[in-house]
């Protein structure tokens, strides 16, 4: 079994993607989250791309979210059972990462309130919109791929709990009914609850 | 067999990296290039994603340019040969789409003739002094980013240079980057996809 260890700030952000994984897998890892007694400042000129997180993996660093996500996710059968299913999979993630997800960092990247205002509700109908997309691509009974659960589920619940909820207009599921069943079914998963329960409460 | 079709517009964009792969393995596929209209707009509107390119797989519809060529590589085998490597190739790539190319679509989107005008010297500046630099940093092979040799990573970096890059900013972007220049050089010369780029239809982008 490979040493892992994720290098994050501490919070939830673009880390929590692959903790949800690792916990889904009950996989030991090395949690690590920058702060005062460790600065990213120290880090960042070393760090994959310069960029948040990064994993190690046997001492080797590897950075981008969404690789390293798809490469945790295959090892832990998360992936999807067939290529054709990766497909569907890989589409969910960027629909959500590049569609959904520009609109609303958008928003984070603007001091200016009134501009903040128009760029909130911008973000708000994208996202109403585009999960009108995701909705079609739910194939299982309360998953994205019809052999189970996947690491595309957890993305999407990760966007709507932690990376969308609370800082926007909340958005009704009932138009979305399978997604609403997407996300129970991540919800209720006993290995995610159970991170859920012990990780550190943070802000974002 | 499975039966492949690729839908985009006429020119290179967003649907050429697919199109390189396919030749690079000579595997079969139906390339589809939409003049704008309706027929593109229902195929669009009725489409994943609502956007092109679109990959058909006998029958069924799959969107998002990066997941199709994905796809592709790993059917023509340009993927990477273990889950390490093929993180290394999906790194690459995702750095060039969201960090490197998310940063130059506002240039392209930008209306102001001033702003456009900044925003093209930053763009330049951060390709050359500083994307350039990270990408190189990743050839682990004799000029391929792999040890293992070709892989999409390679194909994608040669398409963003060749195809974006170069015809958008009107200049090379690999003054003081050598090694830049030889891996451009070696995607370039390969035989499958010298005869493609010879072959292909000429298009701005």
């Amino acid at each position: 079994m490979p040493h892992y260890k994720l290098y994050y700030a501490n919070g939830r952000g673009f880390g929590e993607l692959s903790r949800y994984l690792f916990a889904l897998a009950q996989q030991d890892y090395e949690d690590i989250r920058f702060g005062d007694d460790l600065k990213w400042e120290d880090f960042k000129p070393s760090a994959p791309y310069g960029r948040m997180p990064f994993l190690e993996i046997d001492g080797e660093r590897f950075g981008q979210n969404a690789s390293i996500a798809r490469y945790l996710a295959n090892a832990f059968n998360l992936g999807g059972a067939t290529d054709l299913e990766k497909l569907k999979a890989d589409g969910v993630i960027d629909c959500i990462q590049k569609d959904i997800l520009s609109k609303v960092s958008a928003v984070f990247r603007v001091s200016d309130e009134e501009k903040k205002a128009i760029l909130k509700k911008e973000a708000y109908d994208n996202t109403v919109e585009f999960y009108g997309k995701l909705e079609e691509q739910v194939s299982g009974e309360n998953t994205f791929l019809k052999s189970g659960l996947s690491w595309a589920d957890i993305v999407f619940y990760n966007f709507h709990t932690d990376l969308y909820a609370d800082r926007f207009d909340a958005i009704d599921l009932s138009p979305t009914p399978k997604l609403k069943k997407v996300i129970d079914n991540v919800a209720q998963n006993e290995h995610i609850k159970n991170w859920i329960s012990k990780r550190p409460v943070t802000q974002f | 067999m499975p039966e492949y079709k690729l839908y985009y517009g006429k020119g290179k964009g967003y649907g050429e990296l697919s199109r390189m792969l396919f030749a690079l393995g000579e595997l079969e596929f139906t390339d589809v290039r939409m003049e704008d209209g309706d027929e593109k707009t229902e195929l669009i509107n009725n489409s994943p994603y609502g956007a092109n390119p679109n990959f058909e797989i006998d029958g069924v519809m799959y969107g998002k340019n990066v997941a199709i060529a994905r796809y592709v590589a790993k059917k023509v085998d340009l993927y990477g040969k273990t889950d390490i490597d093929q993180l290394k190739t999906d790194a690459i790539v995702d750095y060039l789409y969201q960090d490197v190319m998310g940063k130059l679509i506002g240039i392209y989107l930008e209306k102001d003739e001033e702003k456009k005008a900044n925003l093209t010297e930053e763009g330049k500046d951060f390709v050359k002094n500083t994307a350039v630099g990270k990408l190189e940093k990743q050839i682990e092979g004799e000029n391929t980013f792999l040890a293992s040799g070709l892989s999409w990573a390679d194909v994608a970096v040669f398409n963003f240079f060749h195809d974006l890059y170069t015809p958008f900013f009107k200049e090379d972007a690999f003054e003081g980057s050598p090694i830049l220049k030889k891996h451009s050089e070696h995607v370039a010369s390969l035989p499958l996809l010298k005869k493609h780029l010879e072959t292909r239809a000429v298009t701005e982008f």
